[in-house]
């Protein structure tokens, strides 16, 4: 299976060979390293994605691996689009994080942000209107539809809460998530980096991309 | 002796603990027994285990009020001793539910009907709302605090000032 971002693919995935699932990794691939490029051309850095994970699950097994992070403030985006299959892509970034991809994304000086004000969030939810933008495209694109997503929700709250919030939507319960996650980091010794969470009905997702 | 409470974590503990967890969507039930300083806490996820085999108790609200209310009993502790808390259950987002209940507020109401039944009264509930919470629940005193961003509390909460606590 082609894997150039060296993505992690969890056994609930990797043991099914149906064309459907290796399209969306492939899929996914594709969105993940285009997205580090926007990030890089938003940013004036260069970011790349480090880390990236796929992984078939139910809310029941979700697991966040967030344990050190979980009352750690956090700014959030979710776009959704629903129309087609039931999706969230969902943008984080630790505080110190945003204060500085706002920094850089508005031109101001490193530092320059210190208070998570209407402007920060709503700015930092734009930053995900792209990112999350460039999965819809593929997305689209493979399925040769248009696909509209929903106005982004912003939020800056603990990272547990917010996690809770987008896991326990009543369109997850009952059924089986595709869940990839992906960091993007910058290149340098302590780079900034962003979490890029997509999360996608499994049964639709997979209906749609079957389709030749 | 300090403990944070993961989703799904049922927990009991004896003073001078103190138990910890940040809820969203999601509801934290304290029990406190005013008679023997002990505390116990669960993360509820989902109300109802529907008739899954897997899965910790904690995680539903259906199956967690009954186990911590046996780990409870296990210290010693009985119904009429109990005072319990609910907390949590915020919606998040403004992503439309097609009417139906959030699941947090679900989550809630289930909680709500086994106490009822167990006859443990609920002393304190903070349910609802947009934000986050964080819980810092004394075992010894019963006291829980309780911050939400941008609340007065929040700044000394972060920082673990806990002189409030006794």
């Amino acid at each position: 299976m082609p894997n150039p971002l060296n993505l992690e693919i969890g056994s609930h995935v990797s043991n099914r060979p149906d064309p459907a699932v290796l399209g969306f990794v492939k899929l996914l691939s594709a969105a993940f390293d285009k997205a580090a490029r926007h990030l890089s051309l938003l940013t004036q850095q260069t970011m790349a994605v480090i880390h990236c994970r796929v992984e078939s699950m139910t809310v029941d097994d979700f697991k966040f691996e967030i344990e050190a992070f979980e009352d750690q403030l956090f700014f959030a985006s979710i776009l959704k689009m629903k129309d087609t299959v039931h999706t969230e892509v969902v943008l984080l970034t630790a505080e110190s994080e945003g204060f500085r991809l706002f920094d850089m994304i508005s031109g101001h000086p490193a530092g320059t942000t210190r208070k998570a004000d209407p402007n920060v969030i709503g700015g930092i939810g734009e930053v995900n209107n792209i990112l999350g933008t460039t999965f819809i495209n593929e997305f689209a694109t493979r399925i040769c539809r248009t696909v509209q997503p929903k106005i982004p929700v912003n939020a800056y709250d603990m990272l547990g809460a917010i996690l809770q919030g987008v896991l326990l939507q009543d369109e997850y319960l009952d059924r089986t998530v595709i869940c990839a996650d992906a960091v993007i980091q910058e290149s340098a010794v302590d780079g900034f980096k962003v979490r890029l969470i997509v999360l996608s009905d499994e049964t639709q997702l997979l209906r749609l991309l079957s389709i030749p | 002796m300090e403990h944070f409470i993961q989703i799904s974590e049922i927990r009991v503990a004896r003073s001078p603990a103190v138990l910890r967890t940040v809820v969203g969507s999601c509801i934290a039930l304290c029990l406190f027994d005013r008679n023997r300083g002990i505390g116990g806490m669960v993360h509820i996820l989902l109300p109802a285990r529907d008739g899954k085999e897997d899965g910790p108790p904690g995680r539903y609200a259906d199956t967690a009020v009954p186990a911590l209310f046996r780990k409870m009993q296990e210290e010693g502790s009985t119904a009429y001793s109990l005072d319990a808390s609910l907390f949590g259950g915020a919606v998040m987002f403004a992503f439309s539910t097609n009417g139906t209940r959030a699941i947090g507020l679900r989550n809630a109401d289930v909680v709500k009907g086994h106490l009822a039944a167990l006859n443990i009264p609920v002393g304190r509930e903070d349910i609802g709302g947009a934000s986050g919470r964080r819980l810092i629940f004394d075992c010894a005193t019963g006291r829980i605090d309780v911050s939400v961003l941008g609340m007065p509390d929040w700044e000394s909460s972060a920082r673990g000032k806990r002189k409030n606590l006794r």
